[in-house]
């Protein structure tokens, strides 16, 4: 199965890093996170309700909403962080730093003892960051706007292929409920994701790299 | 259009009209919370039931729920959104110029249906990423950025609910619009969008209608309203303070506006006659028009009134101060402010001499000389008395030479004899 790839090419100064990628993926995982489930029987359940909060940035003129989970925020933020930390780091002199992050949803397979269950993502967020620095102040402020007029576009088109209702697992059942959604979250159940990210620029899902992930992780006991 | 039988049972149906009535409800809502100008903080919203609609934690304020109902009947709830529900943001400054900022729209578009979608728990939950949608997207619209300033600055957002005809012209003739979401359903399309205004100048609905006041975030912080507002305050309060004083009995008394002069006259000169009081005790005569008096010292308040009403603000708060020449005896004496390094200035020098000058004590018989020519006429007839006693003395005593020579030789010879 073909996962559905959305891609975002921006460009930022190093500081801004962070918040640019952390606005565009909490305003997926909100779209993509539901209240935790309660089984009441194998097939049926109740869901709990979601709570959200606001976000002020503070290093762009931008407020984007996120679920009110304390343990969300903190994990997708060490990801973040460690990306930006590993892009910043990188020498800009020949050529500006490089490099994306990638939200991937995706739905665990069973397989047969002794193999771990397949990873299949059904949908991967890719944000390709470029550092400018500004050489002035006003070329400072005029990437300011960009940056801010750029991150709003996105997050229209996040909320437009979102409502396209394209594929998305369906509801599980009890006992296929962690095959869908993490449930290791106390206040929300988000769909099955990891945040991966690399410098060259070039997205993870190539055929080649998608071929040796599964057999690394078929092969892995 | 969509197709006459959408659902296939008319429980679905019912379903479906209450899901959109709610998602009405709801979508006002969101949109109403996201103007009042407060963040949504972790913890700040009280626990809710797990029961909410569309699982997400909405506020639901009655009286925006009350607004919703005006606009959208509960019996005519699809029709009303077939024709447009309008959440309508306006701001309106302190100086009551008004300005229409954006309009949210729902409608359901029946152009575009979707009859693949049957199940009402799937309608139920997207539903709810709508809302979701919708959430975000009003968090990036120009007009959330000035509702989270509302607070700090002179300006108040408004917000109206309304169905039919949208009302556009209201937004100027520079918009965009942006779709906050769209949920494709068996009956149609449910479409949140929202058209904003992209110029955000006011233009005052007074007199002069050319010029175009641009609301910027620091343009209420001090208007002249304000200062002159204070001024008045300051000036009522100093008004109020105004010190009234121990009686002073010593004071020839005033009488009142109104009063009968002739009627007192009388009142004082019979009151004499009955408890006769030596001359020198009893006040030479009345006040001399009392009245008059008193409509001068009315006149110069009224007049430092006035003047104080025609300047500006500044000036009435800080009266300027003139050099009286002298210092007043209740003034505090100049104390030389200190610089350091200067002390070899001949600058310096002058205001040593000024400072010694200033502070120099107070004559007092000088100051009674000055104050009035009734005050020096005792003085003088004093001065002449003594001369005058001191003259007779002084020929008494020319006369009595002889028996002071006398007195003189007496004392001499007993004090021979006693030596003897």
């Amino acid at each position: 199965m073909n996962a559905r790839t959305i891609a975002f090419e921006l460009s930022m100064e190093g500081r801004q890093v962070d918040e640019v990628v952390a606005s565009i993926f909490h305003t997926v995982l909100f779209h993509r996170s539901s209240g935790k489930f309660t089984y009441n029987s194998e097939e049926s359940y109740s869901i709990r309700t979601v709570s959200y909060i606001d976000v002020d940035c503070d290093f762009i003129d931008f407020t984007y909403v996120c679920c009110e989970s304390e343990l969300l925020g903190r994990n997708v933020k060490r990801e973040i962080a460690d990306f930006s930390e590993l892009l910043r780091t990188v020498d800009g002199t020949s050529a500006p730093p490089r490099g994306s992050i990638s939200l991937e949803f995706f739905q665990k397979r069973r397989a047969r003892w002794p193999f771990q269950p397949e990873c299949v993502p059904w949908e991967v967020w890719t944000v390709f960051c470029e550092i400018a620095e500004a050489r002035n102040e006003h070329d400072m402020h005029a990437k300011h706007e960009n940056v801010v007029e750029m991150l709003q576009d996105k997050i229209m088109y996040i909320t437009e292929i979102i409502n396209r209702h394209q594929y998305v697992p369906k509801m599980p059942s009890r006992s296929d409920a962690d095959l869908i959604f993490d449930t290791s979250y106390p206040d929300i159940q988000p769909y099955l994701f990891k945040i991966h990210y690399n410098l060259s620029g070039a997205p993870q899902t190539t055929v080649g790299n998608t071929v040796r992930k599964i057999l690394r992780e078929t092969l892995s006991l | 259009m969509a197709p006459e039988v959408a659902f296939s049972n008319i429980t679905d149906k019912n379903e479906f009209t209450k899901f959109t009535k709610f998602l009405a409800y709801k979508g006002v809502q969101v949109i109403v919370e996201s103007r009042k100008g407060v963040k949504i903080e972790p913890n700040s919203k009280p626990k809710t039931s797990d029961t909410d609609w569309f699982n997400l934690q909405i506020p639901d304020s009655s009286e925006v729920n009350q607004a919703t109902k005006n606009a959208l009947p509960s019996d005519r709830v699809l029709e009303t959104i077939k024709s447009q529900l309008h959440v309508e943001i306006s701001v309106q400054t302190e100086d009551g110029d008004e300005m229409v900022l954006e309009l949210w729209t729902l409608q359901l578009d029946e152009t575009q249906f979707d009859t693949s979608l049957k199940a009402m728990n799937t309608v139920y939950f997207r539903m709810g990423i709508l809302l979701k949608s919708l959430i975000t997207i009003t968090r990036i619209t120009p007009a959330y950025h000035l509702s989270r300033k509302q607070r700090l600055e002179s300006f108040t957002i408004f917000y109206r609910v309304y169905s039919g005809e949208a009302k556009l012209k209201a937004l100027g003739d520079s918009v965009k619009t942006i779709q906050a979401g769209l949920l494709k359903t068996p009956l149609g399309a449910l479409v949140f969008s929202v058209t904003y205004r992209t110029n955000f100048s006011i233009t005052p609905n007074r007199s002069d209608n050319n010029k175009a006041l641009l609301l910027k975030s620091d343009h209420f912080e001090l208007s002249p309203k304000h200062v002159i507002f204070e001024s008045k305050k300051k000036k009522e309060e100093k008004r109020e303070s105004k010190p009234s004083g121990p009686i002073d009995l010593d004071k020839p008394l005033r009488l009142a506006a109104f009063v009968d002069e002739t009627l007192v006259k009388r009142t004082f000169e019979e009151f004499y006659t009955k408890i006769p009081i030596p001359d020198h005790y009893r006040p030479e005569k009345l006040p001399v028009s009392p009245v008059k008096e008193k409509e001068i010292m009315s006149k110069s308040t009224q007049e430092l009134d006035d003047s104080a009403a025609s300047k500006s603000p500044n000036s009435l708060e800080m009266p300027p101060k003139k050099f009286s020449g002298f210092r007043h005896e209740n003034e505090p004496p100049i104390k030389l402010l200190l610089f350091p390094f200067a002390d070899t200035h001949p600058i310096r020098e002058l205001a040593e001499f000024y400072k010694d000058f200033f502070n120099a004590p107070h004559l007092k018989l000088t100051d009674e000389l000055t104050q009035s020519n009734k005050s020096l006429e005792p003085v003088l007839e004093d001065v002449e008395l003594t001369n005058e006693d001191l003259s007779k003395d002084l020929e008494l005593y020319e006369n009595s030479v002889v028996e002071f020579d006398e007195l003189l030789a007496d004392m001499c010879r007993s004090a021979e004899w006693s030596g003897n």
